[in-house]
């Protein structure tokens, strides 16, 4: 009997995040990326950068909601959802992209041919390219796959400071966001953002305000995406055949009339 | 055998282009694809992707079309257009993989597609595809050089397989030019509703037998003029009548997939979307499907060269439109064609049109030139034929 | 801290004002998150709305410096409602005591007012006596001149309407906040009182503070757990620092330095050491003098003997101060822009970019004689000779930058705001040669000491330093002195015997005869035979789970951790809410349960605020010289009359006006109010953090924050460049227009206010303006830390200035 690895999953309660970017820092810190030079803060108020990109593989939204005459700050994150059915991994070419037993989908930056399918196949827009370097790569999050191994937390979970971001077995995490909508409902909207999207992810939101007020992207189908090709690429083989065959028949006859034709003008 | 030819002007033009586009390239090779191209996260994809590869794929489909309705329906009329169309094929899927090696950001990398099984990636099933067929367009085309050549042993053989090959290369058209269309079911929330559909792969395939008789036609037309010799315009008529049926059940085809899946009154929301589907559709289906139904316009060079070449610039369109411009993104992220990337796809473009110049005039591939003088049996086997093993075309 | 973070779990209301835990102090939003969870009312109250307004269930917005208008108002409500808890008050504050016949207030001036001297002759608000001398009582709180009766006439003008056309806020959120925080006078309810540089930075900041402490001593919070005055300390270590007595008035332990008419040890004691008021009072600062001579033994060791007043001589002694007004911040550097500061050891701060009027400062620098900077990068004061607009040459200081290291390149500990001495390892080595801060003092202390051996000023007190930390000096030995040992065999008089050489148990074993020195009695306790209790992990909390985890770390004073706690008890040692209990009575084993008990004597007469001389709560106190009342005032740049009083601010406040960076702004050219903060990114003057690339690149450039509807008036949008201008000065900075700053309507007119980060100077990755240059030199009456929290200003967008 072997042992089955538990996939993991990670929770982002929007809620208890007070927007203080530790978790962008030790992100940066972990995977060794550069600082960013900007002048002044790029996205709303104190978003910086405007987006995800090659260095920041997470980011605080900054969102201020004014309901009457109440002012209200919002924050949200954005990183890789870690797919259950990745779109990316599916789209990849050379399985440069895939998603592991313990639920990171990971990069493998020797395997890439920059064709970049990934970065149009992904339905949350996060893969990120460096366009600048000469040999460039995909950057994106990978739930510190190298941490997990050892038996860590990744970097952003281990360093909230308010517990925002709870990391743990997928089966545990969802009983947990769905406990937490139950025992509070006023202070959540009754939505697990990740929990069913794309057919399910590792990253599960919860937030106070409908999701696409704090800059997720929304309105995404239940459907696994990779369903959607597969539907017509698994129809490969069999339609190969089937068209040989027909148009292998087709020119066997055109060819045998062809030749009667030609018999008769030769005997005429 | 004679390699060399004359130069005229527009030679010299297509190789300026080329050297222009080869600088760029070398600046793309030293420093990276955000050195020359606008290209960037929220658009990954663009001109290149858009117009090199998917476009350069879907007129390739000229070889497997008239490949089909001469050796597979047995429409036997247009034997002489079958040499021209494969090269012509041979040459896009050529332009086609060349822009990829600039457009892909490791190049060096592309050989692990081969080594790799990744069935799920439809990208994957392309790559595999378009790599066979060029050799079976190579093999399929070899039979002219080699002719002409007199290497008589290396021809015996490529005739011999060349049924088996031809029928291979028709089949896989179907696979890779509706796999194009595969690519972009993946993301359904990302493209504008007017372009995204289940059916993405049939409109693709459909599109590139669409671009089988236009590419045809205006490379017919413009062979003539300049090799010099008459347009045979009642084959020219034939060829646009079949391309009129096939432009207006596309065009029907495409509306009523709109239509079924909801998403007609989006043609009416006032927004750039809308504006670029009416052109597509306006300008790319209706009015050649207007024109070629007219006997006026089928008869004059005038009327071919313009419905024919408004099909080809409508099918650009559409691969824009789903892949680039139709996507949707952040309001602030951009993307329009840098001079670089331009210069690059107009280089190979012309590399295209000049290899093609070239040994059209070195190669016997229309039927209506007299032959070169160094041809061997230059009155039984004429021009514009390739011929299996048992020397039936 | 009264009471400590993890307590913050017990409360069932949190009122953070003039705070913000969760830019300031993140890692404290850990635990009232967690509170929120459990259903815990989180209320807010501040100038903007900001990244705790976020995570808050009420947030009440209050224009800056009018905290003890909205607090007042808070205290009425309490008092108009009764919600006060009666046998706390009645027993366990000064609610019940008579005030003498001198004392009275009219038209915002308390009795005794001198404006010459602009001080009160506090002698005039004493109690009234009785013929034992003892203050006289009125159990039943309804004599007219009993503190209780005086409290509720004082606050009886701020009612809400009062109160919200003066701060500002929404009087629905003002009632809200006022019912859901006085709920918590009920025995079994605590609510906790958050505060930090937002209430002290004012000229009335030690009244702000006195205000929640009226507040929460009238509900029954003191003491309890979820309870407390808890200040949010500001700089990471800013507790221990006090802790130390690097004050300028303070000796460490919190004890006062002498002054000049302490003319010897006797003098001194008698005027430090209080007497208590009564007999139920336990009046433990009654054994001062056991921790001033443990004190001086410390320090000069074998030297110090009873012969000598142990070296009482030695201690510097408080003069009047500079222009008599003492020796504080503000004093020190109107002093080195006079020039009579020759030099300066300035370590681990940056006073060119966080000091009020930091212009002033600057040009104080330009007239040192040498200083001694140490610290981890080079900033702005230790740059300032080269700064932007000055010549160097023409610039005589000889500047000396000591490189120290951070935090986790050395071993010692850190005291959090909760109390908690928290012993941390080395986990890296030091870069270069940067130093542990112990190392450099050390160094230099043994240079000084061999210097003065050959000859000086006044040598013998640093001659006869007792000064053996080691060759490297080891902060274990500096800990190990600072809880204290026997130099001589003891017994005490129940017998038990201490050896000479081994550790002090605590300070009640400090003696005043010489056999004990003790480097800080406070601290007395931490470092024993046991061993070093601040280096101890343990995971386990008290029975009943209320957060005090005894055995990890070390509180003083002697690991208590809710200070005051006997008031969470009846007089028979019954807790007050059973639930959540922090001390209780076994009367079977005649022991007390639970944390440290404050006053070990079994529960009865004996009143619970051991350290005060009166033993109880002062609703009313002498002690403050701006009145024995918090009385509103407006800031002493202030766009508005005070409608409470004549008196327009605080009658005592310190208020520079000797130089030509002294200079005061009015509302007609500037109509704005500014505050200054900080944000989570950044660390006070950025000396740190904008050396970070990380840091820089979340928030790079100096910015201002104001008002959407403001800035629409101005034709601003975010990211233009505004300058902000004041009396003082005016810096140049990117606007951020954001609606979390709303106009403030006061007394029918809108008032706007905008608000500025700090964080820059002209050293570091990312330069900007300096805040601080339009700050001013006003000081708190009582204590006075200036008042950078409110002043007024102009914004104009750079191209209409």
């Amino acid at each position: 009997m072997s042992t089955t690895v538990k996939p993991k999953a990670m929770i982002q309660d929007n809620t208890r995040c007070i927007g203080c970017r530790a978790c962008m820092v030790a992100c940066k810190s972990w995977n060794d990326r550069p600082e960013d030079h900007t002048d002044f803060f790029a996205g709303e108020g104190y978003q910086n950068p405007r987006g995800l990109d090659a260095n920041n593989y997470t980011l605080i939204t900054f969102n201020e909601i004014v309901t009457g005459a109440q002012p209200d700050w919002v924050f949200g994150r954005q990183l890789c959802m870690h797919c259950e059915h990745p779109a990316c991994a599916s789209a990849c070419p050379t399985t440069a992209m895939f998603k592991t037993d313990l639920g990171p989908v990971v990069f493998d930056e020797s395997r890439c041919i920059g064709c970049r399918a990934c970065m149009q196949a992904c339905p949350f827009i996060i893969p990120k390219y460096d366009y600048e370097n000469f040999a460039p790569k995909i950057h994106k999050c990978t739930f510190c796959a190298d941490r997990l191994e050892a038996n860590l937390e990744p970097a952003c979970a281990t360093v909230c400071p308010t517990g925002a971001i709870s990391f743990g077995d997928r089966e545990d995490m969802v009983a947990e966001a769905k406990r937490r909508i139950a025992a509070a409902p006023g202070t959540y909207i009754p939505e697990i953002y990740g929990l069913e999207e794309v057919g399910g992810t590792s990253v599960l939101h919860l937030s106070s305000v409908p999701f696409e007020q704090i800059g997720y992207i929304t309105g995404l189908p239940k459907t696994p995406m990779p369903d959607l090709t597969h539907r017509w690429l698994r129809t490969t083989a069999p339609v190969f055949a089937f068209l040989y065959a027909v148009f292998g028949a087709l020119n066997w006859i055109v060819r045998r009339r062809m030749r009667h034709q030609k018999g008769e003008g030769e005997h005429t | 055998m004679n390699w060399s030819i004359r130069l005229t002007w527009w030679d010299k033009l297509l190789l300026t282009i080329m050297a222009v586009g080869a600088v760029f390239g070398f600046v793309r090779f030293a420093t990276g694809i955000g050195s020359i191209a606008n290209i960037n996260n929220a658009y990954p994809w663009g001109w290149w992707v858009g117009y090199g590869i998917m476009t350069m794929i879907a007129v390739g489909g000229v070889g497997f079309t008239i490949t089909a309705l001469v050796e597979i329906l047995g429409v036997h009329r247009y034997h002489s257009f079958v040499r021209p169309a494969v090269l012509m094929a041979f040459l896009c899927y050529a332009s086609a993989i060349t822009m990829l090696m600039v457009e892909l950001g490791r190049p060096w990398m592309v050989w692990m597609v081969l080594v790799s099984w990744a069935p799920t990636s439809a990208l994957y099933e392309v790559g595999w595809c378009a790599f066979l067929y060029l050799t079976v367009l190579a093999l399929e085309f070899a039979q002219v050089p080699l002719e002409q050549a007199g290497w008589g042993r290396t021809l015996r053989i490529v005739r011999a397989i060349y049924i088996p090959i031809m029928i291979l290369g028709v089949t896989l058209s179907h696979l890779h030019q509706s796999s194009l269309g595969t690519l972009m079911t993946l993301i359904p929330h990302k493209i504008n509703v007017l372009w995204w559909s289940d059916n993405l792969p049939l409109l693709y395939l459909f599109s590139a037998m669409m671009a089988g008789p236009a590419m045809a036609i205006l490379e017919h037309l413009a062979a003539a003029r300049w090799l010099g010799f008459a347009p045979r315009m009642e084959l020219l008529g034939g060829l646009a009548r079949i391309e009129c049926w096939l432009v207006g059940l596309f065009l029907a085809f495409q509306m009523g997939d709109l239509f079924y899946r909801g998403a007609a009154d989006a043609m009416f929301i006032a927004s750039w979307f809308a504006v670029s589907f009416w052109v597509e559709i306006g300008f790319g289906l209706l009015l050649p499907f207007v024109l070629l139904m007219m006997p006026e316009a089928r008869e004059s060079r005038f009327g071919l060269a313009w419905a024919c070449a408004l099909i080809i610039g409508g099918i650009l369109l559409h691969r824009l439109n789903v892949a680039v411009i139709g996507l949707r993104v952040r309001h602030w992220e951009t993307y329009f064609p840098s001079i670089g990337e331009v210069a690059i796809t107009l280089a190979i473009t012309a590399a295209a049109l000049f290899a093609f110049g070239w040994l059209a005039r070195i190669l016997p591939i229309h039927e209506e030139l007299p032959s070169p003088e160094t041809r061997p049996h230059a009155a039984t086997h004429p021009a514009g034929v390739l011929r299996g093993a048992e020397g039936v075309s | 801290m009264t009471n400590h973070w993890i307590d913050m779990l017990n409360a069932d209301v949190v009122l953070i004002m003039g705070g913000n835990p969760a830019e300031d102090h993140p890692i404290s939003m850990n635990w009232l998150a967690r509170a929120k969870e459990q259903g815990t009312y989180i209320l807010h109250v501040d100038p903007r709305f900001n990244r705790t307004s976020s995570i808050a269930d009420v947030f009440a917005k209050l224009r800056s410096g009018t905290d003890i208008a909205f607090v007042g108002g808070m205290i009425n409500y309490a008092l108009e409602h009764n919600r006060i808890q009666e046998e706390y008050v009645r027993e366990y504050t000064n609610a019940s005591w008579i005030v003498g016949d001198d004392y009275g207030f009219a038209d915002g001036l308390f009795a005794g007012f001198d404006p010459q001297k602009r001080s009160y002759d506090r002698t005039r608000w004493a109690f009234a006596l009785d013929a034992q001398g003892q203050p006289r009582r009125d159990p039943t709180l309804k004599h007219p001149r009993s503190v209780f009766q005086l409290l509720k006439q004082h606050f009886s003008r701020y009612t809400p309407e009062r109160v919200c056309r003066i701060t500002g806020t929404p009087e629905e959120n003002y009632l809200r906040v006022c019912d859901l925080y006085t709920a918590t006078y009920a025995p079994d309810r605590a609510g906790t009182w958050l505060y930090a540089m937002g209430t002290a930075q004012h000229s009335h900041g030690t009244q702000n503070i006195r205000s929640y402490a009226i507040l929460q001593l009238l509900l029954g919070n003191i003491g309890v757990a979820g309870g407390g005055v808890n200040a949010m300390r500001g700089e990471s270590n800013v507790q221990g620092s006090t802790d130390q007595g690097l004050n300028w008035d303070g000796l460490p332990g919190y004890l006062k330095l002498p002054v000049e008419a302490d003319v010897d040890l006797k003098t001194y004691l008698k005027r430090v050491t209080p007497v208590a008021a009564n007999p139920q009072s336990a009046n433990w600062l009654q054994n001062t003098p056991k921790y001033v001579v443990s004190l001086l033994k410390a320090w000069w060791g074998d030297h110090a003997t009873s012969d000598n007043e142990f070296d009482f001589a030695y201690l510097p002694k408080l003069g009047r101060g500079f222009q008599g007004q003492g020796y504080a911040f503000l004093a020190l550097t109107h002093a080195m822009l006079a020039g009579e500061v020759k030099g300066l050891f300035c370590f681990g701060q940056n006073p060119a970019v966080g000091g009020a009027n930091a212009r002033l400062i600057r040009a104080g620098l330009d007239k040192l004689d040498w200083l001694v900077v140490a610290d981890l990068f080079e900033h702005e004061t230790a740059g300032f000779w080269k700064r932007p607009g000055v010549d160097p040459a023409k610039i005589p200081t000889e500047v000396f930058v000591l490189p120290a290291c951070s935090g986790v390149e050395k071993e010692g500990s850190i005291v959090n705001s909760g109390r908690w001495a928290q012993w941390r390892h080395q986990a890296v080595k030091p870069i270069a040669d940067s130093r542990p801060d112990l190392d450099i003092v050390d160094g230099m202390a043994k240079a000084m000491k061999r210097a003065y051996d050959k000859d000086g000023a006044f040598p013998d007190p640093i001659r006869h330093l007792a000064w053996d930390y080691g060759d490297h000096a080891d902060p274990h030995r500096v800990a190990r002195e600072m809880n204290g040992r026997y130099v001589s065999d003891v017994t005490e008089k129940d017998g038990k015997t201490f050896a000479a050489g081994k550790q002090v148990p605590g300070f009640a074993q400090l003696r005043d005869d010489g056999s004990t020195l003790s480097g800080n009695w406070i601290y007395c306790g931490g470092y024993t035979e046991e061993g070093n209790l601040a280096a101890r992990r343990e995971m386990t909390d008290v029975p009943n789970k209320i957060g005090l985890y005894p055995k990890w770390a070390w509180t003083w004073p002697m690991n208590r951790r809710i200070l005051y706690n006997r008031a969470s008890v009846n007089r028979k040692g019954e807790p007050f809410n059973p639930r959540r209990w922090v001390i209780r009575w076994n009367a079977e084993k005649k022991v007390w349960e639970g944390d440290v008990p404050d006053g070990g004597m079994p529960p009865g007469e004996m009143n619970p605020f051991i350290m005060l001389a009166s033993g109880v709560g002062q609703l009313y106190s002498a002690d403050l010289v701006d009145g024995p009342f918090p009385e509103h005032y407006e800031p002493v740049e202030s766009p508005v009359k005070n409608p409470f009083s004549k008196i327009q601010s605080d009658p005592c406040a310190q208020v520079w006006q000797s130089t030509e960076f002294d200079r005061y702004g009015t509302p007609d050219v500037f109509p704005i109010i500014a505050t200054t903060y900080r944000v989570s990114e950044h660390w006070q003057t950025g000396a740190m953090s904008r050396n970070m690339p990380w840091l820089v690149g979340l928030v790079p450039s100096a910015f201002v924050e104001i008002g959407t509807a403001h800035a629409n008036r101005e034709g601003i949008k975010s990211g233009d460049r505004v300058i902000v201008s004041s009396a003082r000065g005016s810096i140049e900075v990117y606007a951020l227009v954001t609606e979390r700053f709303q106009p403030f309507f006061i007394e029918g007119r809108m008032i706007d206010e905008i608000g500025i980060p700090w964080h820059w100077g002209y050293a570091g990755i990312v330069p900007g303006d300096i805040c601080n240059d339009l700050t001013a030199s006003v000081g708190d009456a009582n204590s006075h830390i200036p008042e950078t929290k409110v002043f007024l200003c102009n914004i104009k967008r750079k191209d209409r200035a």
